[in-house]
């Protein structure tokens, strides 16, 4: 409860302790070479190494260039985003605003249904998209990539969708259908507006998710869809692993994510939970 | 205490679960088209792969003989019930789920409390608190292969100059699973930070402030108000984060490789192996698919038991 005092700094400093320096070693060994690493733990640039930008010359368009897989990422994450969060939307809508019936399945089952796909570990159907992607032609593609991860989000995107159509006032729609609206019109021109931070947060989740996906990367990709966090784990070679590479493509693949934290912040908690909460 | 008034606000959490619709106008409308593609979609890129997976459970696949099923077999369920990798994989993936995702409640949770009022600096530490969920788990898994080196990492490094003795983060069968909890506990206890802290921030604030004129303690208020009425969010989190965590993979896959021996071998880790190294899809199948019967039955275990103890803690 409210303590005061300057106690409550001990476990906070303690914990963020913990959390920063991790981080902070990614950092500074985005710098280094070969000897600031190998010869024992150097902790302060300019102190104890030297700091070099080799890793970022050679990540940013150099031998080991993350470019391309950059490239497909950023295709990938925002196409399988986007065509998930409309999907998503569109039946969170339908399930908050309409009754459904099919055989004896209601409204309440047919969002289990659909949410609870995400209960399935998704090294179920790597398996099976391998197999059958192999026989389609799909393997290592953008376009197979994109499908899998939309599949991958679209149950996550409905419970988020769902949970804030539920918040919005049905009325505006209500007199919306007076004027003569279709329900789709209702859908597009009034209640997708009115839940927009629900929508922002849906589509960062969903993003960050897809992002920073490996096992699907792994499995279905080879070369010319290939996504960062692949081109992190190729850094571990057989003559050792390239820290300062990792360090580097890391830092790069964060960016987005903080830049979006820092600006969201607020809007992307309240968005996280609207519907769970109220 | 005159607080009972305001426990309705908050209801459970609907994991896909609700009211149904009000008799509105829209309501008797036709609504299928809205959710037919999702349907559709998930049927066509969840559940048929699903069934791909249990018909190849039961057959015999290898990437040789490409798309061709061999006949019937039971083969791969018999062979999983008696493989000792098998259950040594989900007893490690149970242990991890159990003592990584309290370890993340409870640190989520103190933080959350810690920083539920503004205090100088709270900004800060709520952004740095968050950014590790940010990060790819490969980039987590190595970066903890980094710190955790037992020749030139930095907390070997500082353990030498406190005159700790060495320990074997990596290369140890024991201490190797630690490693990975510590790693997991870094990497998510943000996003239970983060939702506990959501769910506090929209607490009705006069429920407190009524036990307070009351005369209630903080540490009253704390047990008898405000983690009562937290309770719904934590049930959610906790539920959303064990789903997440039974199917860990790639921080794994780079921090130990399973290893060493199978101390840290996870069961999607063990699929993959089968799948993807030994080639043998079939049995990866199997296994995978005996991790989703497992992770089901975990769910609705969970799901009915803190159905009752919710109903109990909000009456």
């Amino acid at each position: 409860m409210r303590v005061r005092g300057a106690w409550r700094y001990v476990p906070i400093v303690f914990w963020a302790t913990f959390v920063a320096l991790p981080i902070y070693w990614m950092v500074i060994t985005a710098f280094k070479d070969n000897s600031a690493i190998y010869n024992g733990a150097r902790w302060l640039p300019w102190v104890d190494y030297t700091p070099t930008s080799q890793a970022w010359h050679d990540v940013l368009g150099g031998s080991e260039s993350v470019i391309g897989p950059l490239e497909h990422s950023l295709i990938i994450s925002t196409a399988a985003t986007l065509i998930a969060v409309f999907i998503g939307s569109l039946a969170g809508y339908g399930l908050a605003r309409f009754r459904l019936k099919l055989g004896f399945m209601r409204n309440n089952d047919i969002s289990f249904f659909i949410v609870s796909q995400r209960i399935m570990p998704p090294v179920v159907v790597v398996l099976a998209f391998f197999m059958v992607f192999k026989y389609l032609h799909l393997l290592d593609t953008l376009l197979g990539m994109t499908i899998v991860y939309t599949g991958f989000s679209v149950p996550l995107a409905t419970w988020f969708m769902l949970s804030y159509f539920r918040q919005i006032p049905v009325e505006v729609e209500e007199a919306a259908y007076i004027d003569g609206d279709t329900p789709f019109s209702a859908f597009w021109r009034i209640a997708l507006p009115l839940s927009l931070p629900g929508l922002i947060a849906t589509s960062l989740l969903t993003f960050s998710f897809v992002w920073n996906e490996f096992l699907f990367a792994v499995v279905l990709t080879s070369n010319k869809a290939t996504t960062l966090p692949i081109m992190i784990a190729i850094q571990q070679g057989e003559q050792g692993t390239n820290w300062w590479n990792i360090c580097a493509i890391s830092l790069i693949s964060i960016v987005p994510m903080v830049l979006f934290a820092i600006v969201l912040q607020r809007r992307l908690v309240t968005g996280l939970l609207g519907g769970a909460l109220k | 205490m005159g607080v009972t008034q305001t426990e309705s606000s908050v209801t459970s959490p609907r994991l896909g679960k609700g009211v149904a619709p009000a008799a509105g106008s829209p309501a008797h409308r036709n609504g299928w088209p809205f959710v037919v593609p999702a349907i559709l979609l998930l049927l066509l890129l969840n559940i048929f792969p699903l069934v791909f997976s249990v018909v190849m459970s039961f057959s015999n696949v290898t990437t040789d003989n490409g798309l061709k099923l061999a006949s019937a077999t039971l083969a791969n369920w018999s062979h999983l019930l008696h493989d000792s990798g098998f259950w040594d994989s989900m007893k490690f993936t149970v242990f991890l789920v159990a003592v990584g995702v309290s370890l993340e409640f409870l640190i989520g949770l103190s933080m959350a409390l810690l920083l539920w009022r503004k205090i100088p600096g709270g900004g800060f530490f709520r952004v740095l608190f968050s950014i590790p969920m940010m990060l790819a788990p490969v980039a987590i898994g190595f970066m903890f292969r980094m710190l955790l080196n037992e020749q030139y990492g930095p907390v070997d490094s500082v353990f030498h100059s406190l005159h700790l003795p060495d320990v074997l983060w990596l290369s140890s069968t024991t201490v190797a699973p630690i490693s990975v909890i510590i790693m997991d506990v870094w990497q998510w206890t943000p996003l239970m930070f983060l939702l506990l802290l959501a769910g506090l921030q929209a607490m009705p604030e006069d429920a407190i402030e009524a036990a307070r004129i009351d005369g209630a303690s903080g540490p009253r208020i704390l047990w008898d108000i405000v983690l009562p009425m937290l309770a719904p969010i934590s049930v959610m989190a906790v539920f959303l984060r064990m789903v997440l965590a039974f199917t860990i993979f790639g921080e794994i896959y780079l921090l130990t490789g399973g290893g060493p021996g199978t101390s840290t071998t996870s069961t999607t880790l063990l699929a993959y192996f089968q799948g993807f190294q030994t080639f043998n899809l079939s049995y990866g199948s199997t296994i995978s698919l005996a991790l989703l019967i497992f992770v089901t039955a975990i769910a609705t275990l969970y799901l009915s038991v803190t159905r009752v103890l919710l109903r109990r803690v909000q009456t």
